[in-house]
């Protein structure tokens, strides 16, 4: 836990305090020093080298935290409070609701994250919102599942009979007593979504798809280094193990909250 | 059982149905095709008799009917780029995917379900700490990422592999191996939790007992009935992996329908976006379904 909160904690920083730290931005130029290897043992002039067009690859990594962070956060944001409606109805009404909401849910899941991301962002067109709606579009079916089968548990609890048995109405017995005991594991599997999603949203800017090629990020940083992957492996490197270390910090962060919170969930999640 | 296998098909049909519908609404958002179609300085007369051509100038619903009978048909409309059908064009490059995800899994299971194996024999030791420290790496690794370092490393730096493209097995290792570990951190700690519960089982104790060797004790009698719990991962795992393919295609420019889905797009040649995501999907649901009936035929309570 603690080493997943230094890692997370340091990509916060850095994209919180971007503009306080480097207010030059990400898009300075040095033509005369392009494609220039790190030199943070050296001269000390740019740590992580730079690309192309002679801008800062340490400088653009700290700014391409922002967007990935953002477009992560809000994407689990919104999709993290449909999923648990659905979930919350289909399990709690059952029947022929919880048939039409899962059948929803079996239709998206049948198609793979990133190709629905993709389908969506074709329509939507490229630009941060539209990431952001694609992604969000992309993740609630999970938690839906999800908390629908902990609704169809907790609805069978003693408490939730005895609530019912004292006269409490529908929208009661959901709010104080099922709801509550969902969040759980909703929140769990919230930790492991922002993760796949900061993933997400590097494949589609990798593949070109995601936000306009001005706004940096790290998976627009990996697909201009691509060009480059015989003469200037740094372009590509560092953005790539910065995805890494974020993801990696969120996974380990979702293993100790599971683990502490609801260990059941290991099978699942 | 028939009743089961019924209930399941049922489920899976109108799955891909909703999948088709979806699909479609996609088609719609996406813009006129017409106008996409026609040449720059056609008329808006010319555009409106394509319109009609298509049947694009129909109540919404019966071009929701039409769509559905063509798909039926296995006609996925036409590819705006190419100006051919999509189906054609898909099924030109499915095998090519088909045979990068199998490797995949493939290279998945070799290493990942070993290594579970051994981590769960070797419970708290370095041994274990390693396999699980090594999956948790995996599953936290973006795939183009991995590629793009394989590459560099292996085909650019040792010269031992080959960079981009199709045209034998050692073309195959490279995309074949960044693909596998979307799987493999998963599979290993699966692997893992499952054959820590089966090992304190009875009938493994009664295995020991009768002096099999260690190894045929688990794999004949641990490995077999911790199965099950790995194919359902396998089984849903996979529209992961059929996503995954589309990256690492890209990626190592292997010509299967991962290609031509982000070429499609480049090309807002939607109606080759839809057809791809609608053939993924039948993929995805057809080999659950499979996985489900199999688990009908291997255990009984199943079936109940």
């Amino acid at each position: 836990m603690a080493s997943g909160l230094v890692l997370l904690g340091a990509v916060l920083a850095c994209a919180v305090f971007a503009r306080d730290l480097l207010p030059q931005g990400p898009d300075r130029m040095d033509l005369a020093r392009h494609l220039a290897a790190p030199d943070a043992f050296t001269t000390g002039r740019h740590w992580l080298g730079t690309d192309a067009l002679g801008r800062d690859v340490l400088v653009r990594l700290i700014y391409g935290a922002r967007i990935s962070l953002l477009v992560g956060f809000v994407s689990v944001a919104i999709a993290a409070p449909i999923g648990i409606l659905f979930g919350l109805v289909a399990g709690y009404v059952g029947g022929a609701v919880d048939h039409a909401l899962m059948g929803m849910v079996d239709v998206q899941l049948a198609i793979p994250t990133i190709l629905l991301a993709i389908s969506v962002v074709t329509v939507l067109g490229p630009g941060v919102v539209n990431v952001i709606a694609s992604l969000s579009i992309a993740g609630w079916p999970t938690y839906a599942r999800l908390v629908r089968s902990e609704t169809v548990v907790a609805i069978h609890r003693d408490y939730v009979e005895a609530a019912r048995a004292v006269g409490a109405g529908h929208p009661r017995i959901v709010l104080r007593h099922v709801l509550p005991n969902v969040l759980t594991p909703a929140l769990v599997f919230a930790t492991f979504a922002l993760a796949d999603m900061i993933v997400l949203e590097a494949t589609l800017s990798f593949l070109g798809l995601g936000v306009p090629a001005r706004v940096v990020t790290w998976g627009s940083m990996l697909n201009d280094g691509r060009q480059y992957l015989a003469t200037a492996w740094w372009i590509g490197l560092f953005p790539g193990l910065a995805i890494f270390l974020t993801v990696l910090g969120i996974n380990l962060i979702g293993d100790a909250l599971r683990d502490r919170l609801d260990p059941r969930l290991r099978n699942i999640l | 059982m028939a009743g089961y296998i019924t209930r399941r098909l049922l489920r899976g049909v109108l799955t891909m149905l909703g999948v088709a519908v979806f699909v479609f609404g996609l088609l719609l958002l996406s813009g006129d095709p017409a106008l996409i179609m026609s040449s720059p300085d056609a008329t808006p007369d010319q555009v409106a008799q394509l319109r009609a051509t298509l049947g694009l100038d129909r109540p919404i619903i019966t071009q929701l009917g039409l769509y559905l009978g063509h798909v039926l048909r296995g006609d996925l409309g036409q590819s705006l780029r190419f100006n051919r059908p999509v189906a054609g064009l898909i099924l030109q490059r499915l095998p090519d995917t088909i045979e990068l995800t199998l490797a995949g899994i493939v290279i998945a299971i070799v290493i990942a379900v070993p290594a579970g194996i051994v981590a769960s024999v070797r419970r708290g030791a370095l041994l274990d700490r390693l396999v699980m420290a090594g999956a948790l790496a995996g599953q936290a690794i973006p795939v183009f990422w991995l590629g793009l370092i394989l590459i560099r490393v292996f085909a650019i730096d040792l010269a031992i592999l080959p960079v981009y493209g199709q045209g034998g097995p050692a073309h195959l290792v490279l995309p074949a191996c960044t693909l596998a570990t979307i799987v493999m951190g998963r599979l290993a700690r699966l692997v893992r939790a499952t054959m820590l519960d089966v090992l304190e089982q009875d009938y493994m104790r009664t295995a020991r007992a009768e002096g099999l060797r260690e190894w045929r004790v688990l794999v004949v009698h641990g490995l077999r009935n911790a199965a099950m719990p790995i194919v359902t991962l396998l089984g849903l795992q996979l529209a992961q992996l059929l996503g995954g393919a589309v990256v690492t295609e890209r990626v190592f420019a292997w010509p299967g329908v991962g290609s031509l889905v982000v070429e499609a797009v480049f090309n807002r040649d939607f109606p080759v976006v839809q057809g791809v995501t609608l053939v993924i999907a039948g993929i995805f649901v057809a080999v659950n379904l499979l996985v489900d009936m199999s688990y009908a035929l291997l255990d009984p309570r199943v079936r109940q």
